[in-house]
This record gives C-alpha cells, structure tokens and sequence, in this order.
C-alpha cells in the first residue's frame, strides 16, 4: 500500500491504518528502536507506541515523507524511553558512546544552552547545515551512528565499508560539526 | 550544562534534523531471503524422488531374493564397501551432532513424502543409504545443478522454522545468546548475511560479487539438527582441526569437499560451501567457533 493510501486511513480514522503501518514499517521501526535500547521487548514497545502517537498526530498533521516521519518519532520514543530506563545515568549499550563521541563536536568554551524548544530547532538547522556540506557517504555514516545508533561494525556490515574507514569518516564528520558549532557560536 | 548534557542535546536534536537525510540513510532491514526453485528443478527432483523409491524397493525385493536363495552370494565390490564405509561414518558423525535421533534422517521415501508443495531443494537420503540410493540422489542434485539451481547444496534445516534476518553479526549473538566466531571473507565473497532461526540457530550466509550464496556456516545447541541434508556426496571423512574441533564430518564429490558438520563444547556446526579443496575446507572449519 502507498504511503498516502495509508495516510488517507489514518485521516478516515481507519484502525486499518495501524496494521497496514505496522505491515510495511515494522521491522523498520524495531530495528531504529532496537539501535538505542539494544533491547528486543523495549523496542516493540516503542514500535507500538510509535503507531499510537502517529493516529493521535494524524490529522491534523500530513507527513510529506511518511517513513522518516515514522522513525523520527520512533528515535525520539525510543530516546525518551532510553531516559527513562537510565534516569539515574546514561547505563549501557550504544547510547553512551555516542554522547561520549558527539563530545567531541562541543567547542571547549561551552557557554549555558537553554533548554527550550528553539534552542532545539536552532540546534536541528545547525544539523542541517552540517550534514549539507559533507559528502554523501559521510553523511550515511553519521546518520547511521548517530540518528539509527548503529555500531561502527554494523556501519561497516551495511555500506561494505572497512571499519577504520567509517571510523575515520566519523572522527572527521565530529571535527566538522566542531568547527560549525564553534563558527555559528552555539556553544563557544 | 556541561559537555555531556549538551552531547546528549544535539543526539537528541538529531532527531529534528531534514527528513531527507534520514531517508537518504534508510536501510531498510533485509526480508527473510527464501529461495524457491523452478519449475525444472523441481521436476528434476520429483523425478530424482521415484527413482529413489524405485530403487530402494528393488534393492529390498533382491536382499529378500538373496537372502533366501543364497547365504553365500557377495553383492559388494571395493567401490560398494567404500560407498557404505561412507555412509557409515555420515550415520556416526550425524548422531554425533545430532542428539534427536528421532528427528534425524529417515527413509528416503517418508522424506520426499515430506516434501511440501513448495518445493524448496531439500533432499535428504536415507542415512543408511546403499551406493545406488548414493548414485541416484547425487543424479538428482547434478541434474538439479545442471539446471542452474544448485550451486551450494541447500541446507534449510527445518523448513517450519522460521528464520529471523539480522543486519549485524553482533545483532545475531544478541540473539542467538552465544558467541559466533566466523571468516571474514569465504573464498572471495562479497558480503555476509546474517539470520537467526527460532530454534536456536545461528546463521551467516556468505555472498559472491553476484548475490550467490558460496558458503552458510551455522551453529546451534548440540540438541537442535543444524543440517539435515546428506543429499549429493559420493565421499565423507572425518578430520581433525589442530587446538580445535576432533571428528569433523566432511563431505563431498571427487576431490571437492562442500559440507563440513561437528560438534564442539556444547554446540553443532554445519559448514556448506560451493566445492572447495581440502585445504580451504579445513581452514573454514578451524576459524569457526
């Protein structure tokens, strides 16, 4: 079923619209949840939680890309739950590497973010500006690592690249961001 | 807010970012990859399964006839007596790696009985098999190799078990719950696959430039069949691996060695290959553990 198709079911109100969702996405949406939680039974609950806040979002919202919608709100659920799980600390599995790597990215002269929304969105188009100026293949890897939470040897696996190249093309996507961030004065 | 709270506020604002780069790094996880044959293959095989019928029936008509004829006669040859040597040792190395003996290798015609519609190439043989059973089913894998099916022997191990596809080897020890120490590369493969049966079953599937399978290596608990098809091999030998597995089972045609089966600290091996010599055998064999 086309992606709009589904759409239209969820904007008729159609339970139909989860399953055909659920059909096409599913192990989509495991596998970004299983890439931050590394926990099969935490990560169908992210999947199903991600069904229930698409039918409470659509409508009124109308995804232009469907899937990314859909991971988009899985990573962040998967995120959230990431949290929840290690209130205390950030605890085991993928996400800790990536915060300790993405370190990394934080100009020295770190001056107090605020915590609102804007910040986030101001943030997103730093992101983006970033991930326009470095090559495809770069950016395949840093999304890989740091938006899906795939190791380096599973980076590896899924572009057949060897693992001291993702590692080095990550290294110098983090000194990039670095430099931006400290250009655009976010941080430093 | 130090460096880590704002590390851990751009991983989260990586989640806000253009939905083109998300889609741009997409992978969409692999689909459980089933094989089924054609048409001619499984004519081939339909037909390979009658003379197997044909020929175990006649085989038992003549040991009736000769037994009650004559004590004396000698139906083997040196041919006949390294062929069942053979099998011998495969209905050893079989019950080795294989606990469940009551699930292991049948008579042939309750096999092919077996067979489902679907037709996917499994043939198994009797384990006791004489050397026409040997002959006939080897026809039948070189008929169905003939037709471009077979390039590796097929080793679905049991087709009611489903097979979960995994995108890392790291991912498929996540869920197998055991180590699974394999080659990098399988003679010049490509890429590597990874899958998980719902019986416990490791495997990784290794590719050619073309998307061919050359070689699935698999591990499991040594209770669960990790290999059921003995379908094609004129000869088997068991071998040893220095500071590694004793008893190996190898199997293959001529020269060429193309199933290797073991067992080794708790667990079972099966190793298919596209033919390979001895040499490159062994050494698939010893850097899987």
């Amino acid at each position: 079923m086309e992606d709009k198709d589904i759409i239209e079911l969820y904007f008729a109100r159609d339970e139909q619209a989860i399953e055909s969702t659920r059909d096409k996405y599913g192990r989509l949406l495991r596998s970004i949840a299983y890439g931050i939680l590394r926990s099969h039974e935490d990560s169908e609950e992210c999947e199903n939680d991600t069904y229930f806040k698409t039918w409470n979002v659509i409508p009124p919202t109308r995804p232009n890309a469907f899937q990314a919608f859909l991971a988009k709100i899985t990573r962040n659920l998967s995120l959230d739950k990431y949290d929840q799980l290690h209130a205390a600390k950030r605890g085991s599995g993928e996400v800790p590497l990536m915060i300790e790597e993405l370190e990394e990215c934080i100009p020295d002269a770190v001056a107090t973010a605020t915590d609102d929304e804007s910040d986030n969105t101001e943030l997103a188009r730093i992101l983006d500006e970033f991930l326009s100026s470095i090559s495809e293949d770069a950016r395949k890897m840093f999304m890989r690592r740091y938006f899906y939470g795939d190791s380096v040897n599973e980076i590896a696996d899924k572009y057949g690249f060897g693992k001291s190249k993702v590692k080095m093309s990550l290294s110098r996507s983090r000194e990039s961001l670095r430099e931006l961030l400290a250009k655009e004065g976010y941080y430093g | 807010m130090d460096k880590n709270e704002n590390a851990y506020k751009l991983l989260r604002a990586l989640g806000e970012v253009d939905e083109k780069y998300i889609e741009e790094s997409m992978v969409e996880p692999k689909a459980v990859k089933v094989t089924p044959l054609n048409h001619r293959s499984i004519i081939a095989l339909r037909w390979a399964a009658a003379a197997v019928v044909l020929i175990t029936s006649s085989l038992l008509l003549l040991k009736i006839f000769v037994t009650d004829t004559s004590k004396t006669v000698n139906t083997s040859n040196d041919h006949a007596m390294m062929q069942e040597e053979a099998a011998a040792i495969n209905d050893d190395a079989y019950s080795g790696a294989v606990s469940d003996s009551n699930n292991s290798y049948g008579a042939a015609e309750n096999s092919y009985d077996a067979a489902p519609e679907e037709d996917y190439l499994v043939i198994e043989t009797a384990a006791e098999g004489s050397v026409a059973e040997t002959t006939a089913a080897t026809a039948a894998a070189e008929e169905a190799t003939d037709n471009g099916e077979a390039g590796a022997p097929s080793d679905v191990q049991d087709r009611s078990v489903d097979r979960i596809d995994v995108d890392s080897i790291d991912e498929l020890v996540n869920m197998a719950g055991f180590e699974f120490i394999v080659p990098d590369e399988v003679n010049g493969s490509s890429e590597r696959q990874y899958g998980f049966y719902e019986n416990g079953i490791a495997e990784v599937t290794y590719l050619d430039v073309s998307g061919e399978t050359i070689c699935t290596v698999r591990k499991g608990p040594e209770n669960v069949n990790v290999f059921v098809n003995d379908c094609c091999f004129s000869q088997a030998r068991k071998i040893d691996i220095e500071d590694g597995p004793q008893n190996v089972l190898i199997s293959g045609n001529g020269q060429t060695w193309q199933l290797a089966i073991w067992s080794y600290n708790g667990n079972s091996y099966a190793v298919t290959t596209v033919a390979v010599d001895m040499d490159t055998m062994t050494n698939i064999v010893a850097a899987v553990s």
